[in-house]
């Protein structure tokens, strides 16, 4: 895994750029308390850095001063320090709000747009994709749509990661019947209906759904299911959010019993 | 035997006629700058099986005016011993796609692979990728290709 760097620490900031003078990609996020900020990787692409702090009187032909600001670059490839003038030029030539922000303007966070889209780190995009192939399987797909897939990964990006098993060996198992979490009056529910072949999205009855005791018995040629419910995770100062995602398996007999 | 880069690109352009003319075009001009070793076509040494579904990790730049340009994408030319050529263009299924004359991010990608069709015999994973020569700014795109096959050898 790539080295990682904080965006924000103390009264320093620091920010990874590639060949076009553009952000390198957020990987990481800690979003809010004191020590908020964002990280970025060394990715291969990465080619040069800057570094901006209070000004300590304490500078070289490595460093540039501006408004009160000590900059320092490093080229990430030859390992060297920057010149004054490169530092210079490079901040001429990197995006205004970068420079702001290096400038210690604005939240400890990159800006949207700068590395990620101000909502979505690395390792969330990651997860997301987990989830959707999960969906869909990894074979033919039935009555998934990108709009699902949509749906459900959007309330996935806010969900505590504890709270999703993406792992079929800890699946729970079931003989006959599958009983859907009930959610709230926000929640959608989704189920997946998988075997090696396909993975299909079972359409409910919503009269069915209504009633208290809600279950579904899948054909006995799937034996996994994906139960997933958006707006799970209820809050009474927000907006219920989040997802419960569980997955079955079909608990295999054993005939000689 | 060790072949050599120009059979390579012959087979490879070879490979390229009768799909849609305008990528047959752009492919083939890029099969004649790339560096043979990148196009993977040792039919003897084929990865497999072949990938059931078809993925398109992309990069995209959108520019103001409509413009797309691709930093990085996925293309699959399948193939059956018929002769049967088809190029296979998934919806990108992630990376992201940026703001052409900034480079900003602005979403990410998440669209469904294709289903492999059943009757493939040969699946070729074409990625292209734009670099960017630092000592002159250009970008050069480059190319590679991975050759899968439906029986092991």
């Amino acid at each position: 895994m790539s080295e990682s760097v904080q965006n924000h620490i103390g009264n320093k900031r620091k920010v990874l750029f590639d060949i076009r003078n553009a952000v390198g990609i957020v990987s990481s996020a800690k979003r809010y308390g004191p020590e908020a900020t964002t990280f970025q990787s060394l990715e291969r692409n990465i080619v040069f850095s800057l570094t901006a702090e209070k000004y300590d009187k304490v500078i070289n032909q490595n460093s540039f001063v501006e408004n009160g600001i000590k900059f320092t670059g490093h080229w990430q490839r030859s390992d060297r320090q920057m010149t004054s003038s490169e530092i210079k030029w490079k901040l001429m030539h990197i995006a205004p709000e970068i420079k702001a922000y290096l400038m210690g303007e604005g939240s400890p966070l990159l800006p949207a747009g700068f590395g990620w889209d101000g909502k979505h780190t690395n390792i969330e995009l990651a997860r997301a994709n987990r989830i959707k192939q999960l969906i869909i399987g990894e074979t033919r797909f039935e009555n998934i749509t990108s709009e699902i897939i949509d749906i459900i990964t959007e309330d996935a990006f806010v969900t505590p990661s504890k709270e999703l098993n993406l792992d079929w060996d800890k699946a729970i198992e079931f003989d006959d019947k599958i009983y859907p979490l009930a959610g709230n009056e926000n929640s959608q529910l989704f189920i997946f209906l998988q075997n090696d072949d396909v993975s299909t999205r079972l359409d409910i009855d919503e009269a069915e759904k209504a009633k208290d005791i809600f279950s579904i018995q899948p054909d006995a040629k799937y034996n996994r299911v994906v139960v997933i419910v958006t707006k799970y995770i209820t809050s009474p100062n927000y907006p219920n959010y989040g997802i419960s995602l569980e997955l079955y398996k079909r608990r295999v007999k054993n005939d000689s019993q | 035997m060790t072949r050599n880069e120009l059979s390579i690109k012959a087979e490879a352009i070879g490979l390229l006629t009768g799909i849609d003319s305008e990528w047959q075009e752009y492919l083939a001009e890029l099969v004649k700058t790339v560096d043979a070793r990148k196009l993977n076509l040792n039919w003897d040494n084929a990865f497999y099986p072949l990938p059931k579904q078809l993925r398109n990790p992309a990069v995209v730049r959108e520019f103001k005016d409509g413009e797309r340009e691709y930093v990085s994408s996925q293309l699959w030319l399948r193939l059956n011993k018929r002769g049967d050529r088809e190029l296979l263009v998934p919806d990108e299924t992630s990376g992201v796609l940026l703001e052409g004359e900034t480079g900003k991010v602005l979403k990410p990608f998440n669209g469904l692979p294709l289903i492999t069709p059943e009757d493939t015999d040969f699946l070729i994973r074409i990625h292209i990728k734009e670099d960017e020569d630092y000592r002159t700014g250009h970008s050069i795109a480059s190319m590679n290709w991975c050759l899968y096959s439906n029986s092991m050898s």
